[in-house]
């Protein structure tokens, strides 16, 4: 039952679509029909799946290096509260640039091709990943940090031992976010650097094929929907010790 | 250390502790001798839980504070483990963390929680989840062990069991303990001697002898001389 309750919107809203076209309220040319996209997946496969591979290629990088940086700088700024306040201003202010204003300027610095691509998917997906390992190396349960404070743990075994472990459910909170970011990062990279399903989409964009754009933006969607119900796999897995409500995030 | 088993394991002269400029514990005096089981007996706010954390080292304080102990463990009135250790690996935290030798297994003998140790927490029910953090505490065998307010969360039948196998424990391993609660029931069956503290800011007043003998089991509860000891600490508590 839980996979058919999200279809019911699905297939409304198909139908919705077709009733729109057939009537003439919306022009032929900018809603192809649901065979023409399947038309599509089938026709322009091979070129629609090394867009696929190369846009989760670069994506899955990004989240990568995005999931390694992002730890690795919140547990820097967790462990100094002046650090903290002279960084995570800007942390946040990078965040609230747009990565399409950015991404030209990527292309000077990093050329053409998955460099730009990856660079792209990074910067977006990276924020996600501070904050929530940040929260969560934050909120560590006062009575866990009593007990090690008791035993004379250092400040290193603390880390290791509580404060890391515990941020788990947040650092996997984080990391769902920064998956879905991360296939957006990568496909804006592409319309400017070339490569992938962007320039998948930008390509048929011009052609007037907008079967092909709507394959492409399935295939987009569907990526990150994988990226996401790996990282689910292994969140559940790793924190299947955790009392039900950690779990269920 | 050993040697003078009735010596004084801690002696506290006018330790006081301010939050914010306001006096959350009054200066407070009193001694334990090594071996003795005492209560902290206080209303919310009376600053007991403070005084317990200042002695376990966990707060700053003015005064003078004394503690005649190689090692001191702490119950947390929530059991306080952790979600992705096992309950034997829980157990031998302490052991992790201080490099001491010690058994786990035969702490959880010890509460009766052998047959639990693969399992993790999440697995297991408030009043075992308690026993294991009892476990923990004992494993590097303490001569202090301090208790805030460990029971309070469990239901009744559950509080009256580990109340009945804190004493026993007690008795079997001779350390000194430091049993926070608010409940006067509850100092009366598991300690000798109840110090009574008003509401903020705490000061001691009353330092009263339970004089109940050694073992204590459950049909104390029903004995008048129990629960004439009761109603005096209830009436002495603000």
């Amino acid at each position: 039952m839980k996979f058919v309750w999200p279809l019911i919107p699905l297939i409304l809203g198909v139908a919705l679509l077709e009733a729109l076209r057939h009537f003439g309220i919306v022009p032929q040319y900018l809603l192809p029909t649901p065979e023409e996209v399947l038309a599509s997946l089938r026709d322009d496969r091979l070129e629609l799946w090394d867009g696929f591979s190369s846009t989760a290629t670069s994506s899955i990088i990004a989240l990568i290096l995005s999931g390694i940086a992002g730890c690795a700088i919140a547990v820097l700024l967790s462990l100094s509260s002046v650090l903290k306040r002279m960084v995570y201003p800007y942390a946040v202010f990078f965040q609230t640039v747009p990565i399409i204003a950015i991404a030209p300027l990527l292309v000077i610095w990093f050329g053409f091709g998955r460099p730009t691509v990856i660079a792209s998917a990074f910067i977006v997906s990276i924020f996600p990943v501070i904050a929530s390992t940040l929260l969560g190396l934050e909120s560590t349960d006062p009575s866990l940090v009593d007990l090690f404070r008791i035993y004379r743990a250092s400040a290193w075994t603390r880390l290791w031992k509580l404060r890391i472990p515990f941020a788990m459910p947040q650092i996997f909170s984080g990391l769902r976010i920064a998956a879905g970011l991360s296939v957006i990062g990568a496909i804006v990279g592409e319309f400017i650097a070339g490569g992938g399903l962007g320039s998948v989409v930008d390509a048929a964009r011009t052609q007037q094929r907008i079967d092909k754009v709507f394959a492409a933006v399935l295939l987009s969607a569907l990526l990150g929907l994988m990226i996401v119900a790996v990282l689910n796999f292994v969140s559940k897995i790793a924190l299947r010790h955790w009392h039900a409500s950690a779990r269920e995030i | 250390m050993g040697e003078s088993s009735r010596g004084t394991q801690l002696s506290l002269d006018n330790v006081a502790r301010t939050f914010n400029g306001r006096a959350a514990l009054a200066p407070i005096s009193f001694s334990v001798k090594s071996g003795e089981f005492i209560s902290l007996l206080g209303p919310s706010g009376s600053g007991k839980s403070t005084l317990l954390r200042i002695i376990a080292g966990l707060e700053t304080y003015e005064g003078d504070l004394k503690v005649e102990s190689v090692s001191r463990a702490f119950v947390f009135q929530d059991a306080a483990l952790l979600p992705w250790r096992t309950v034997l690996q829980n157990v031998a935290l302490p052991l992790e963390l201080t490099g001491a030798s010690g058994d786990p297994l035969a702490a959880l003998s010890l509460v009766g929680l052998k047959d639990v140790s693969t399992l993790y927490p999440n697995q297991l029910s408030g009043g075992m989840k308690m026993r294991v953090s009892v476990a923990r505490a004992l494993v590097s065998k303490p001569s202090l062990l301090l208790l805030d307010e460990p029971f309070a969360a469990l239901d009744e039948r559950t509080r009256h069991r580990l109340q009945e196998d804190l004493r026993s424990l007690w008795i079997s391993l001779g350390m000194t303990v430091v049993f926070v609660t608010h409940s006067a029931s509850e100092a009366v069956f598991v300690s000798d001697r109840a110090l009574v503290l008003s509401g903020g800011p705490g000061r001691v007043i009353a330092d009263h002898a339970i004089n109940l003998g050694r073992e204590r089991v459950a049909s104390l509860r029903s004995d008048p001389q129990f629960i004439s000891e009761v109603s005096y600490l209830s009436g002495v508590m603000p």
